[in-house]
């Protein structure tokens, strides 16, 4: 059969396609963080998330997912001590529900988890259609190609300074400052709901459902966040919860019985809970975990 | 979404050509008026009401002007001509340029505390400026029957909302993009090598090269610590390679994207920085925006009655020279006020515009000076000495204006022109990452103009880059392609972690 001199070209195109395809595996297999020892060099957001793939297999069985609510949320060794589990928070400073997914996948594939807490707040913000879709694309495409992800560690592979990673245990940041939240009551009873967007609660399935067949029991939490939560938000996330039949712990309606206090707990004015704020919710969440094994 | 992303590149690209692919020849501009949709709303769904504003009136005038060159009616057509640009620019000005208008009156005249008309902070909609340009443009052409007035207002939409050029042009008139837009000219094997080939090499541009500057930059024109002494020559210098990298990056991308369905877009840059004096920069500089001003703007105030009566009044009263300056400065001003203000609403750029009249003007009356001077000094102004100073000099102004233009503050960039002499010039941190780039961006980014240095050099000398690789050995192009790749993928300032620098002329 004779191909034409068009058809030659799309032949070639489409081998060049391939060809580039294996470049981009291979240079995955060379900006590998792991391999080459510098999972402390990858960018700041991931930094928490590859330390815990750094951890010896099977030795992490509950893992904390969400956002910086997540990464301040509950200090995970001292939750480990009081409920007999191994906690590691995998959370990302704007953890998207596609990165939450991406992060839970990698790390099942290390360690045999059997509880998820998931802080909800990436479910509640306010999304749209076009970012979910985009941040999907761009997610799957960093899993199956790593070096779109791990390309920066070129420079310290070439001798080049180690990025500053900011200090952790297990994923949790110990931060300590202190500034008051002074807005006053902001759960205001209503039966309203917030949207939840229809590709981000396509996300949010995806990760119910992923959990559902490894058998790992998943948790949504809501962290305190008097900036920007709400009764709306509550409603839908309990409200979404209920018809999956998943546990749904709201913080913003327990602070009382957490003793949480907004003048000498917060660290930013409302947005995230500082260590003295942590301290408070680990206590609980361990009671919470261990009345609910 | 935007070109360098990869969803752009691998997703939308793809589908969009295998659907143009797929249709028949006769449909293929609705494809292409689909993706224009697609892409718009990727950025603002609900703003498209402007571009799809601003192409009713443009076909509506449009018709009307036909019919009334039919009717043979002139004033009334001058009338609607007048009407249809109004109403565009009506648009334009109210959401790019008034908060700015009530700003400067509210300090003008001390009403800031009287609430007196308190900003609206419009988001403006993508490509405003451009899509503008383009439907004067074509209102103008169907006034002047450069063109025929285009009778589906769809098709119109979709030259006004092409996705390649909306978001930074260039600006292409419609007669000369209609028949390429609309012929719906099959893709080719060829077409799609030298398209990926051409936005790969736009990509790196923009990613390798401008983004890697961007700290930098934004470091040395912080309002709250003003560069000075050395660092505002560095500060001048960055922001001028990284505009040149970031925009011609964009354009490279854009016309290697529009030619993929063959489609011929206007060259906007050809080596702006070998020109030897201002006027030759702004023919090789943002192409498309110069040679729109001349025809729409220049030409018809050469040729207006007042124009017309200063040239039989100067006749006899003053020297050809003179007569031909005062016409010159006659059309001149409001071709670079409005290019100052084209670019936004801040006084450093109506000050760039007006420091490029100046420039220009300056230029034109000291030519004969300067033509003697060489004449006495035997020396010709096409000799390579002569060229590298005059090239220098057209340095020194572009550094200059683009100084003034990416200041934070008019004032800012004076104070930093006058550092420049007064404070003891003192040699900044460069290689130790204190401008927030390190040793090892300083080398990716020198090895990367150096690359652009070179392939500028080839076309300047007429010759066609993408054209020869194409026709290298296979080995060759495969090797050429897969390092630009490799580039892109290692160098690149992209992922996760990486703050993104939105494209600069897209803001405008």
């Amino acid at each position: 059969m004779q191909v034409s001199r068009e058809g030659k070209k799309w032949i070639e195109i489409a081998a060049f396609v391939l060809c580039v395809a294996g470049l981009m595996a291979v240079l995955s297999g060379v900006f590998d963080p792991m391999e080459r020892g510098l999972s402390q060099a990858v960018n700041e957001r991931d930094i928490y998330v590859i330390s815990a793939l750094g951890e010896p297999e099977n030795t992490i069985d509950t893992a904390i997912l969400g956002d910086s609510e997540a990464l301040v949320l509950a200090d995970p060794s001292s939750l480990g001590e009081k409920t007999g589990r191994n906690v590691y928070i995998i959370g990302q400073s704007g953890q998207t529900l596609s990165e939450a997914y991406e992060a839970l996948q990698t790390l099942s594939e290390k360690q045999k988890l059997t509880l998820v807490l998931l802080e909800a707040d990436m479910l509640a913000d306010e999304s749209n259609i076009r970012r979910d879709l985009t941040e999907s694309f761009d997610t799957a495409a960093y899993r199956v190609f790593p070096v779109l992800r791990f390309h920066g560690i070129w420079k310290p592979m070439t001798g080049g300074k180690m990025p500053q990673v900011p200090a952790h245990e297990r994923g949790f940041s110990l931060r300590t400052e202190e500034v008051p939240y002074t807005g006053g009551e902001y759960m205001h009873p209503t039966d309203q709901l917030s949207p939840i967007c229809i590709t981000s609660e396509w996300l949010m399935d995806r990760i119910v459902k992923y959990c559902k067949e490894k058998g790992i029991r998943l948790v949504m939490v809501s962290a305190p966040a008097p900036l920007h939560f709400s009764m709306e938000k509550h409603n839908a996330l309990a409200d979404y919860a209920k018809k999956r039949s998943l546990a749904y712990l709201d913080l913003n309606l327990l602070t009382e019985e957490i003793g949480i206090d907004y003048e000498t707990d917060m660290l930013d004015g409302g947005d995230h809970v500082n260590l003295k704020g942590s301290e408070k919710i680990t206590e609980y969440l361990a009671g919470y975990l261990n009345e609910n094994e | 979404m935007v070109y360098y992303k990869l969803v752009f590149g691998i997703a939308f690209l793809p589908i969009i050509m295998i659907m143009y692919q797929l249709t028949p020849r006769t449909k293929r501009w609705g494809v292409l008026l689909i993706a224009n949709i697609i892409f718009y709303s990727t950025f603002s769904l609900r703003r498209i009401v402007y571009p799809v504003a601003a192409c009713g009136i443009a076909y509506l005038t449009g018709l009307l002007l036909e019919y009334l060159q039919g009717k043979k009616n002139k004033k009334a057509g001058r009338i609607v001509l007048t009407c249809g640009i109004c109403a565009l620019l009506f648009v334009l000005l109210h959401v790019k340029y008034t908060d700015f208008f009530f700003d400067n009156i509210r300090a003008l005249f001390h009403l800031e505390e009287k609430g007196f008309f308190a900003p609206r902070n419009y988001l403006l909609p993508l490509g405003i400026s451009f899509y503008t340009m383009q439907a004067i443009g074509y209102l103008a052409d169907v006034y002047w029957k450069k063109t025929g007035a285009q009778k589906n207002p769809a098709r119109l939409l979709c030259y006004l909302l092409f996705f390649p050029t909306v978001m930074e042009g260039p600006i292409a008139p419609y007669s000369q993009m209609k028949e390429s837009l609309f012929g719906g000219a099959s893709i080719t094997a060829e077409g799609v090598m030298a398209g990926y080939l051409r936005l790969g090499w736009g990509v790196m541009k923009k990613l390798v090269i401008a983004d890697r500057i961007a700290p930098a930059v934004a470091y040395l024109f912080d309002e709250q610590r003003l560069a000075s002494g050395f660092g505002v020559v560095l500060a001048a210098v960055l922001f001028t390679v990284m505009e040149y990298m970031d925009f011609s990056g964009c354009m490279d991308m854009v016309c290697g994207i529009a030619s993929i369905f063959g489609i011929e877009l206007p060259e906007n840059f050809k080596q702006p920085f070998l020109a030897k004096n201002a006027s030759e920069f702004w023919r090789r500089w943002h192409i498309s925006l110069g040679v729109w001003f001349k025809t729409y703007i220049f030409y018809p105030v050469s040729m207006s009655s007042m124009a017309r009566k200063w040239r039989k009044f100067s006749k006899k009263k003053v020297s050809a020279h003179t007569s031909n300056m005062v016409l010159s400065a006659m059309a001149l001003l409001p071709v670079w006020l409005c290019n100052g203000l084209w670019h936004g609403p801040k006084w450093t750029y109506v000050f760039y515009g007006i420091y490029y009249f100046v420039v220009i003007l300056a230029e034109l009356c000291l030519e004969p000076v300067g033509d003697a001077m060489l004449g006495r000094l035997h020396l010709q102004k096409e000799s390579r000495a002569v060229a590298a100073v005059r090239m220098l000099k057209t340095w020194i102004i572009i550094l200059i204006g683009e100084l003034l233009f990416e200041a934070p503050s008019l004032q800012a960039g004076f104070t930093m022109l006058g550092s420049l002499f007064t404070k003891s010039s003192a040699l900044l941190p460069i290689a130790d990452g204190s401008l927030g780039i390190d040793g090892r961006d300083w080398a990716i980014v020198l090895a990367g103009l150096l690359v652009v240095l070179v392939v500028n050099l080839m076309r300047e000398r007429g010759r066609n880059v993408t054209g020869e690789i194409l026709r290298m050995p296979l080995a060759f192009r495969w090797t050429l392609a897969l390092v630009l790749v490799c580039v892109i993928l290692i160098f690149g300032l992209y992922g996760p972690g990486y703050q993104e620098v939105d494209l600069i002329y897209a803001g405008f």
